[in-house]
């Protein structure tokens, strides 16, 4: 029998896998990511796409933080657009179509290229837990591993049960097999209470069978809205030639009668399936008996790459049997001839009442036991990739002795995801919203970077070069705003007009700074703009806040250089020297970026000069010996 | 909570005096009193018990038992059925004081009901305003509200504002729904929504602001100069007319009051300080209460008197709104030398001659007002306080429809989330902040 040791291991190589592994390693760990299956990793099991409102928020804070998801789907992507361009930049973000197969591929390149990572493939069997730690786990073939902290992302694959028509059959994706051991190992020797949950697949459709001149086609936006801030990632399409179109139908009121009449046959309305749903991406039976005044319903059919002539038609998401699934298709303009590719199908899987979990995705039961994405009831990729960085981040942390790192709720999409779970737990899978954030105004699509950046780099999340580039970009809003302050516009200064809703920052720079660098980055510019412009409405609500522990400042603090703090909020710091962070929050222009990065800076520094440290110390069980990291 | 108790009825000689305890462990606690009942009592059950203390007998009551969480407070709670003699309720009351029983704060059970979720802040107001309603038409209408919540306009203009606020949720987050891309949630139909909000809240607050002097009964105000024997006609009208005299005189206005019961609902009479010219301050004051109650009065009955003869000069100038009746006092000691017409009623305090026309006319007046108390359909807000909300609430949410022309969805859902709070805070949905222990120390609420 073999031992292997490492400081993280990730269990799972989902959506929230890659990123607990990215950023565990960044951070220095060693580790180790186990995968049941090593092709798939990356795999969207759902429908070809990255983002949207509120998902498209998480996407660019994931990349804000140093994270994966940004960069994978710019680099896979078919087809990108920004939505809500017309009801205000706090709710803009951006969707991507993306090729499937090339995502895995870049998703297993990155990891393949990170040398504090491995991937194995195998299914864990045990785990051996001691006094409320885990020492090691088990795999299937034997092999032992040992770790400091573990991340475990089990998606759909905890107790999976596919379900077509009456039939289901255990598995964790079309194709795949389901986890069985782990639920037990959870609930039995872990303490955790499960629940059971359950979403949903379309059939996907073979597209020469599929006549697109009935359909109204969805193009993509141009100039390419990308994700990433940073310019590591790419910047034009991955192909040449044009973006890929999706395609727009409806289903019909013959779908309607198709599906009322075989209600019988769906598991969900035989009573067969008993996991809950989201209320908000329901099947299409689920439509039909929940809007009966409604006789059609939008699909939008979506390419799933360029190598495969395969479609994705989003809105029919069905488990009916598959002789309904073919008539259901047929029943729609454009896919009278169409064929199935793959049937559709529900998934029923176990989850984690995620109030069982601290705000470090920490599992109150086992001290190094961090868990990440549906497992937490969640759905979504993006959510999934959100839970999957703080969890790795703060395993990584852990591991290293450090105390957590606990996103905020006043100051990104990551922190009310976080605190909703943990504080609230769910009763359906859990999907971001923009209507979920108080801090709506504050916490938006264009300055991720300014919110989460800072932190990342004082975390050491951040890699030199997108250091480099993030002092510049800090460097160009401090250097801009000067000079709109000190340029003046008939009397006033030029900043005042930037406020102004029919105002372009950019038409204002060209046209009243001649010398202004005019090559600079579109959402530099974008970012800076939309500061100026909501500054004035952005009461931070912090009703929420008292969630979050309040730390005393030690005032050696103020006389430190804090990297991303603004020299106006570090003015202000050094002459109220406030006692606390709440102190500190109620000065004017302590933005909640600003007293996150205080946040941080405490914790490292009480650590640094061995000061009390904030995190109860958990009884160290594990012998010098078992480690080599 | 900590036990507390309170006489339920007033402290004067009656045949039953009530008793209430509320709190944690309260039978418990109590139960050394009562020997001869049973450690455990059922639920809402009545006992017919003899209280021993410190072995003596204390009288025989009846005790009812409420189990928590199903009594009004939502704790377990204890209500004595004694004889109604203020020295033995005081005895009594100080019986359990000794033994830990707090003596509760006005209105401490309605919080403590409020607390534990058993009332909402609407229902403790229309229980307030059903209490203390000067009439049986407002009492009935008060009780509306309480007995069905869903009924009071602020709550209707709540359930409205949630529907508009999940419409801006649906535009926002589902961008791409065949919902959101219909007609109706395009801006034009979110705006019109909107504007129908803003109506419905205005109609609201002008609907109260007709009703709210119905709340405080129908009050007449005795002014005039002084000496012209206001206060002799106040106490002449209260004392002849026992049978309809409220037992105790308030002083809540800064002024004398008295109250007349008629079958239509009750009369408030209050007796002023006499208009003069002075520099002298505490008389003064009296003077600017009179004044200001001049305009919020529902009737002045201006009295004039041989000593000051001039009837109403003094009136004529202060542009007043308020129904005024001339009337003409000590009509035992000389008539008015102008001619009689002038003057409404002449009466004479001391001799009573005509004060029997005097009352039937007060009776007239209090059928016409409460008659028009009950002539409006919609309902009515309970109280000020509720007026204040709605107003705030109108005003945060009166950038929306600029936010919305510029194409600012995210600030036009701002407004209205900062409007929610407020919104909500008022309703009573949300527990927050001190303003309950405000609403609840101001008004005794159904103690």
């Amino acid at each position: 029998m073999r031992v292997q040791d490492f400081d993280v291991l990730v269990i799972g190589g989902g959506h929230a896998g890659i990123e607990a592994a990215f950023a565990s390693a960044r951070l220095a760990q060693k580790t180790l990511l186990v995968t049941m299956h090593l092709d798939l990793i990356g795999q969207m099991s759902c429908n070809p796409s990255i983002g949207g409102i509120g998902k498209g928020h998480l996407v660019r804070e994931i990349d804000a933080m140093g994270g994966a998801m940004a960069s994978l789907a710019d680099s896979s992507g078919l087809q990108f657009k920004m939505l809500n361009t017309r009801k205000g930049a706090a709710v803009q973000a951006i969707r991507a179509q993306c090729d499937r197969t090339r995502y895995r591929i870049m998703a297993r390149k990155l990891l393949d290229s990170e040398p504090n990572i491995l991937l194995r493939q195998g299914e864990i069997v045990s785990l051996d837990v001691h006094h409320g730690r885990i020492m090691s786990v088990t795999l299937h073939d034997g092999t032992r591993v040992h770790a400091r902290s573990f991340v475990l992302t089990t998606g759909t694959f905890l107790n999976g049960l596919l379900h077509v028509g009456l039939d289901s059959v255990s598995g964790g994706r079309g194709g795949e097999r389901a986890s069985s051991r782990i639920s037990q190992i959870l609930s039995q020797e872990c303490g955790l209470s499960l629940g059971r949950m359950k979403t949903g697949t379309p059939p996907r459709l073979l597209g020469r069978t599929i006549n697109f001149e009935k359909m109204e086609i969805q193009p993509g936006d141009s100039p390419i809205p990308f994700f990433s801030i940073f310019s590591g990632s790419p910047r034009s399409l991955f192909f040449s030639g044009p973006q890929k179109p999706c395609y727009l139908t409806t289903t019909t009121e013959k779908t309607k009668e198709i599906i009322e009449k075989n209600l019988d046959r769906s598991p969900l309305y035989s009573g067969k399936i008993r996991g809950v749903g989201p209320r908000y991406c329901p099947s299409i039976e689920d439509k039909v008996v929940k809007f009966p005044q409604r006789d059609t319903h939008h699909i939008f059919v979506e390419p799933e790459g360029l190598d495969v002539d395969e479609f994705y038609p989003n809105g029919i998401s069905t488990s009916l049997p598959v002789d309904i699934q073919e008539r259901v298709v047929e029943s729609i303009p454009g896919m009278e001839k169409a064929v199935i590719l793959r049937p559709g199908y529900a998934v029923e899987y176990d989850f984690v009442f995620p109030d069982q979990l601290t705000h470090s995705l920490q599992t109150k039961t086992i001290d190094n036991l961090y868990l990440a994405g549906q497992i937490n009831g969640t759905t979504g990729y993006e959510e999934a990739a959100g839970l999957g960085l703080v969890a790795g981040i703060n395993a990584a942390l852990h591991a290293r002795d450090l105390p957590s790192w606990q996103p905020d709720r006043m100051s990104s999409y990551l922190g009310v995801m976080v605190d909703d779970l943990v504080t609230h737990s769910v009763d359906e899978p859990y999907r971001m919203f923009t209507s979920r954030a108080e801090n709506r105004l504050y916490i938006r699509n264009d300055n991720a970077a300014e919110r989460l950046s800072p932190v990342a780099h004082l975390l050491g999340l951040l890699p030199d070069q997108k250091r480099v580039e993030l002092e510049k970009r800090q460097h160009f809003h401090h250097e801009t705003k000067k000079r709109l302050l000190s340029t003046r516009y008939m009397g006033r200064p030029l900043l005042e007009r930037v406020k102004s809703p029919d105002e372009s920052l950019h038409e204002l720079l060209k046209t009243h700074i001649p010398d202004f660098p005019i090559d600079s980055p579109d959402d530099w510019i974008s970012s800076l703009e939309q500061d100026i412009k909501y500054e004035g409405y952005i009461k931070i609500s912090n009703d929420r806040w008292n969630r979050m522990e309040d730390l005393s400042i030690p005032p050696e603090i103020f006389e430190m250089d804090l990297p991303g703090i603004s020299n106006e909020v570090r003015s202000r710091l050094k002459k109220e020297r406030p006692k606390s962070l709440m102190e500190a929050h109620a000065l004017r222009g302590v933005t909640p970026g600003a007293i996150d990065l205080l946040r941080v800076s405490i914790l490292k520094f009480s650590v640094a000069n061995h000061k009390a440290h904030p995190r109860i110390k958990p009884t160290d069980l594990i012998s010098s010996d078992d480690h080599t990291g | 909570m900590d036990p507390i108790i309170a006489p339920v009825t007033r402290l004067v000689p009656q045949p039953v005096g009530i008793i209430r305890i509320s709190g944690e462990n309260s039978w418990s606690r109590s139960r050394s009193f009562f020997p001869e009942l049973p450690d455990i009592l059922e639920h809402r059950k009545v006992y017919f018990t003899r209280p021993v203390f410190q072995n003596s007998l204390m009288d025989e009551c009846l005790l009812i038992y409420f189990q928590s969480p199903h009594s009004f407070t939502g704790e377990e709670v204890l209500e004595i059925h004694a004889h109604g003699n203020p020295h033995h309720i005081r005895a009594l009351l100080e019986i359990f004081q000794r033994h830990g029983f707090r003596l509760a704060k006005p209105g401490e059970f309605t919080l403590r009901a409020y607390h534990n979720k058993k009332i909402s802040l609407l229902k403790a107001e229309s229980l307030h305003r059903m209490i203390q309603a000067p009439s049986y038409g407002q009492f009935l209408s008060s009780h509306q509200h309480f007995s069905n919540e869903t009924l009071h306009p602020l709550f209707k203009f709540q359930q409205e504002y949630l529907d508009l606020i999940a419409r801006f949720f649906m535009i926002l987050d589902h961008p791409e729904s065949e919902e959101t891309m219909s007609n109706s949630l395009s801006r034009d139909s979110l705006i019109a929504q909107f504007k129908s909000l803003i109506t419905h809240g205005s109609r609201v607050s002008n609907e109260y602001r007709k009703k709210r002097r119905f709340f405080n009964g129908f009050t007449i105000l005795l002014a005039g100069f002084p000496n012209s024997g206001k206060s002799s006609l106040f106490n002449r009208l209260l004392k002849d007319n026992r049978a309809i005299v409220s037992p105790v005189p308030g002083t809540t206005r800064d002024l004398v009051e008295g109250r007349l019961t008629f079958s239509s609902g009750d009369v408030i009479l209050l007796d002023s300080a006499g208009l003069r010219p002075t520099k002298e301050a505490i008389e003064l004051e009296g003077i600017q209460k009179t004044r200001k109650m001049l305009h919020q009065a529902d009737c002045i009955f201006w009295i004039s008197s041989p000593d000051y003869p001039d009837e109403d000069s003094f009136l004529t100038n202060m542009n007043l709104k308020t129904k005024i009746l001339r009337l003409w006092n000590k009509a035992d000691l000389s008539l008015p030398s102008r001619s009689l017409t002038n003057f409404d009623h002449v009466v004479s305090a001391r001799t009573r001659k005509g004060l029997p026309s005097l009352v039937k006319h007060i009776e007239r007046l209090s059928e016409d007002f409460y008659r028009s108390s009950l002539t409006s359909e919609s309902d009515s807000l309970d109280s000020d306080r509720q007026l204040q909300v709605l107003s705030n609430v109108l005003h945060l949410i009166k950038p929306v429809p600029g936010f919305l022309t510029t194409n600012h969805f995210d600030l036009a859902l701002h407004s209205l989330e900062e409007g929610r709070k407020v919104l909500d805070d008022g309703v009573g949905l949300i527990p927050a902040s001190d303003i309950y222990d405000r609403v609840f120390r101001m008004f005794c609420l159904g103690k």
